[in-house]
């Protein structure tokens, strides 16, 4: 009796589980599986589960200027998009790593006046609606000329990254004892060489992983590039939007847009998989 | 040689005050250990004349010199923390001879010397097998003793070992902590030793300072100590079981003066009622090292000129070589004796226990100071 | 030791804690300009293509009162966020479960379940929206080949929230999944071996002893996944730009449309201080309930 229940237990748990997956994998799959069809394999009906595939949609998004569809032509330039991104991305996060670090250092190791009001202004920010700071950087981006420029993308894109890498780095050396320093110092190393010599190979990881994730936080934000990049600058994730809505039939090409998009985040979400409850939490759960 | 001084520091942390006005100094080559409970202050102590943790107020001098504003690495200390500070991304081996590689200090070893320096503290030490490992696969007696060699393994002008071998294993305790004594001996480093063990403190010291809640109690030898204790709070951390406090009162008795406790009176020393005189107290308290009672299940035992007290053995209790023996008295007196653990005692036996005047110490009730040192 | 140089070690250590911090402080602060400009801007009349602004006090605030767009979009927001919220909790809460039992290749499923975070999720609206389109989308496909009806999904006025949840629980289950699951593996072993040892029901043990400790992590994901659904966009955005007929209309996007379509910016910035007096309210809240549940699990 026992053994039975045991075995309805595990077949109903085996189910759970591939209901999860199919929820979790199936509109992915399904997504590249368009992404790999022919414009008249993709709009057929009944879906198509087997096909001829074809990387014609790929080629046609990265190479080609303009999408050739059944009615119309949509002018993209999908490389362009691409190189914004990692212009942008890279550069908020370098920004914020540059700066970050010994702000992270300095909340972690010293005492100062305002310190928790000032740690806690950052994190709130984390949960202020985007709309009511991308609209008047929008508007004051327009009178002073960085409306559309990588810097000024940089800039809106860094307040993003900043106030999440410092409070996560923070917390990777607060788990660090100041013992550790103190012994260094003694032992006969500068500020400087206790900083090289012992926080530093002991934060990499953390460091490697909160770049990585302020990087992927970059890529996925649509808002702030939607909003503030003009057509020269536009990153990739927003550019999606342009060339999407029922009239234009493109969706071959628009899933393998889609793929193209996400596959930098999940790819490196996979490495920094080990940090992404902490990351994504704030450091609040050290998972 | 190289002696260290402390003048009236103060160490604060926000209105908490870890060390309060703390002054002594402490001679070249001695090695000073530093006695107290749990949050005496210890620690801060040795932090704040490593220079890793900054003076409130008041003066560290080392070699003479004042180096309140010395970087740590530039007062040439080298400190074991109790807590170890292993530095988890280095080999035992790396960590051992990470001061040698500080860039002060790495010209003068070569990798050739580096090796045989840590060899012989890793002999030492009896950590020389595993000098490949990293931190996280030691247990807590080799972690301690890889912080121990990472100290040792340089010849400052100062050893600061913040309870060195606290987390050993007994046996190994007992040997390091006289080859420890060896090993400074003949490096003839100035030494501060921190240890809530008063019988560490005793087997390795020069000379003791007993911290309280950041206090100084009293500096001095084990006999200076042992024979009077400064307060009853040192009476009670330098002994186990601590000694044993009565209350008392001084009374004129034909023009000398006449200590009174429950059933037990006698005739203060002459210096201690002349002391007593000038205080012009009455209220004392009575203090005297369960060691000091002898014992007997003899109802004429008299050894000598002294005090005897009649009472029961209310409860004994084995403590290795020891057997302390519980005492109460029909005038609702209790103490506590040591005695050999071979002796022979019956719990709810009557026992006649003596003791010789000299024995005892004599503290104020009010300021629980000795009127020794008065 | 010279005075000099003292003098200069202490100007180093009195201020190396805010030479450090200052140059993410003025980065950072430099939010605190167009914050401000939204709030100031909220009791005004700006309009941009006009360029002008005049003083309108609490004019903005009183409109809003009165608009019945604006309730609907309260109430959109708020029904939004409920049915968002509920769904990722439970679903992701049975999933840690699921996750957590020691089946075969656990650790791969646990990767794969980790996948739609990752997502931007304006992308992963418009993966959903290909596959929920009416007439040849694989959903309506699926439904009626087991001879369910299909449905109008995001086109569909009754249905369209609830499409969008569902894309919103698609790319956040697995955030409050992963989270319950590390709290669940960070549960001490001991009170659970106490119990068993006092032959202890394993209802009661769930109830009395995971849920207590789980509080925490369990307030973390409220207070994450109530505030992004509150402020969410880029997902609504994406699969419906609010329609259809105002059915998706949360406050972010409403006022989006204020903003941009119809220049009208002080009526936008007043939706906008608005929904960040709530998100603020809520997580002050929610704060100091975790910062409770913390101390009383930790004791600290």
């Amino acid at each position: 009796m026992d053994g039975e229940r045991l075995t309805l237990g595990k077949v109903l748990s085996a189910v759970g589980l591939v209901i999860i997956m199919l929820w979790t994998i199936f509109p992915l799959y399904w997504v590249f599986n368009m992404s790999i069809q022919t414009p008249i394999d993709v709009i057929s009906y009944p879906p198509k589960f087997v096909f001829d595939p074809t990387l014609e949609n790929y080629s046609v998004v990265l190479l080609g200027k303009s999408w050739l569809g059944k009615y119309e032509t949509v002018q993209t330039d999908f490389p362009r998009y691409f190189l914004n991104s990692l212009i942008v991305c890279s550069g908020a996060v370098i920004l914020s790593m540059l700066v970050g670090v010994p702000a992270a250092y300095s909340l972690a190791r010293y005492n100062f006046r305002g310190k928790e009001n000032f740690a806690f202004t950052l994190l709130s920010f984390r949960f202020a609606p985007g709309l009511i700071v991308i609209i008047p950087l929008f508007v004051i981006f327009r009178r002073i000329g960085f409306y559309g420029t990588y810097y000024g993308m940089i800039f809106a894109y860094q307040l993003l990254t900043l106030p999440f890498s410092v409070w996560l780095m923070r917390g990777f050396f607060e788990d660090i004892p100041p013992e550790l320093e103190y012994a260094a110092r003694i032992d006969g190393y500068s500020w400087w060489g206790v900083f090289r010599k012992i926080d530093l190979p002991l934060i990499a990881p953390g460091i490697a992983a909160t770049g990585i994730l302020s990087f992927i936080f970059a890529w996925n934000e649509f808002l702030f590039g939607y909003i503030l990049s003009s057509d020269a600058t536009r990153p990739v994730t927003p550019s999606l939007m342009g060339f999407i809505s029922y009239e234009q039939v493109l969706w071959g090409q628009m899933a393998a847009a889609a793929i193209i998009t996400l596959l930098p985040s999940v790819i490196l979400a996979i490495f920094i998989q080990r940090y992404l409850v902490r990351g994504l939490t704030f450091g609040a759960v050290k998972g | 040689m190289v002696n260290v001084e402390l003048k009236n520091v103060v160490k604060k942390y926000g209105d908490l005050i870890a060390i309060n006005n703390l002054s002594f100094k402490v001679n070249s080559g001695e090695l000073m250990v530093l006695l107290g409970p749990p949050g005496a202050g210890k620690s801060s102590t040795l932090k704040t004349v490593a220079g890793v943790e900054e003076v409130t107020s008041g003066e560290i001098l080392i070699d003479n010199e004042l180096v309140n504003n010395f970087d740590p690495a530039d007062r040439d200390v080298a400190m074991a923390f109790e807590t170890y500070a292993l530095y988890p991304h280095l080999s035992v081996f790396e960590n051992i001879a990470f001061p040698l590689r500080a860039p002060k200090r790495s010209r003068l070893f070569s990798e050739e010397a580096v090796k045989e320096k840590v060899l012989e503290v890793a002999r030492f030490l009896e950590i020389d097998m595993l000098l490949e490992r990293k931190p996280k696969e030691l247990s807590g007696g080799q972690r301690q003793r890889v912080a121990l060699g990472r100290c040792l393994i340089r010849d400052p002008k100062v050893f600061l070992l913040d309870e060195p071998i606290a987390h050993l294993d007994a046996k190994l305790r007992y040997r390091l902590r006289q080859e420890l004594k060896k090993w400074q001996q003949r490096k003839g480093v100035t030494t501060l030793y921190t240890t809530t063990d008063y019988l560490e403190a005793f087997s390795v010291a020069d000379r003791i300072v007993i911290l309280n809640k950041g206090t100084l109690q009293q500096v001095g030898s084990w006999e200076e100590i042992y024979n009077h204790p400064a307060n009853t709070f040192v009476g009670m951390i330098v002994s186990d079981p601590p000694m044993n406090y009565f209350d008392g009162k001084l009374v004129m008795d034909g023009g000398k003066m006449l200590m009174r406790a429950k059933g037990i009176s006698f005739y203060l020393p002459s210096l201690t009622e002349e002391k007593a005189r000038q205080m012009n107290i009455s209220e004392v308290v009575l203090g005297i090292f369960p060691s000091k009672i002898l014992m007997s299940r003899d109802e004429n035992f008299m050894p000598g000129s002294g005090t005897i007290v009649d009472g029961v053995a209310k409860f004994t209790e084995l403590r290795g070589s020891r057997k302390i023996v519980f005492v109460q008295t029909p005038q609702d007196l209790s103490f506590t004796i040591q005695l050999p653990a071979e002796a022979k005692v019956q719990i709810g036996e009557k026992v006649r226990c003596f003791f010789g005047e000299d024995e005892v110490q004599i503290f104020d009730k009010q300021s629980k100071i000795n009127l020794f040192w008065v | 030791m010279s005075v000099e140089s003292r003098s200069r070690q202490s100007f180093w250590s009195k201020n190396i804690a805010w030479l450090l911090f200052m140059p993410a402080f003025i980065l950072t602060a430099g939010i605190l300009i167009p914050f401000g400009y939204s709030v100031v801007m909220s009791f005004t009349d700006f309009n941009l293509t006009a360029g002008t602004s005049n003083f309108i006090g609490f004019g903005n605030y009183i409109k809003l009162a009165k608009d019945p767009e604006f309730w609907n979009a309260l109430k959109v927001t708020i029904l939004f966020t409920i049915g968002a919220v509920a769904i990722e909790v439970g679903a992701g809460f049975a999933s840690a479960y699921l996750l957590n039992l020691g089946m075969r290749g656990q650790k791969i499923w646990r990767t794969l379940f980790l996948l739609p975070v990752m997502l931007p999720p304006a992308v992963a609206a418009i993966m959903w929206k290909l596959m929920m389109a009416p007439i040849q989308g694989v959903f309506n496909y699926l439904l009626q080949s087991v001879g369910l009806p299909g449905s109008q999904w995001l086109g569909g006025s009754s249905s369209a929230l609830f499409s969008v949840i569902l894309i919103d629980a698609y790319v956040f289950m697995p955030f409050a999944g992963m989270i319950f699951l590390a709290g669940v593996q960070n549960l001490p072993k001991e009170p659970y071996e106490a119990a068993a040892v006092d032959g202890v029901s394993s209802w009661f043990t769930f109830r009395r002893l995971t849920i207590p400790l789980l509080k925490p992590v369990i307030l973390i994901v409220l207070l994450f996944r109530i505030m992004d659904c509150l402020k969410q966009f880029d997902i609504i955005y994406a699969a419906t730009k609010g329609g259809p007929a105002s059915a998706t209309m949360t406050i972010s996007v409403q006022a989006y449309y204020h903003s941009f379509r119809w220049t009208n910016m002080g009526y936008a910035f007043a939706h906008l201080v608005i929904l960040w007096a709530i998100v603020y309210a809520l997580s002050y809240f929610l704060v100091g309930q975790w910062r409770k549940a913390v101390s009383e699990v930790h004791g600290y």
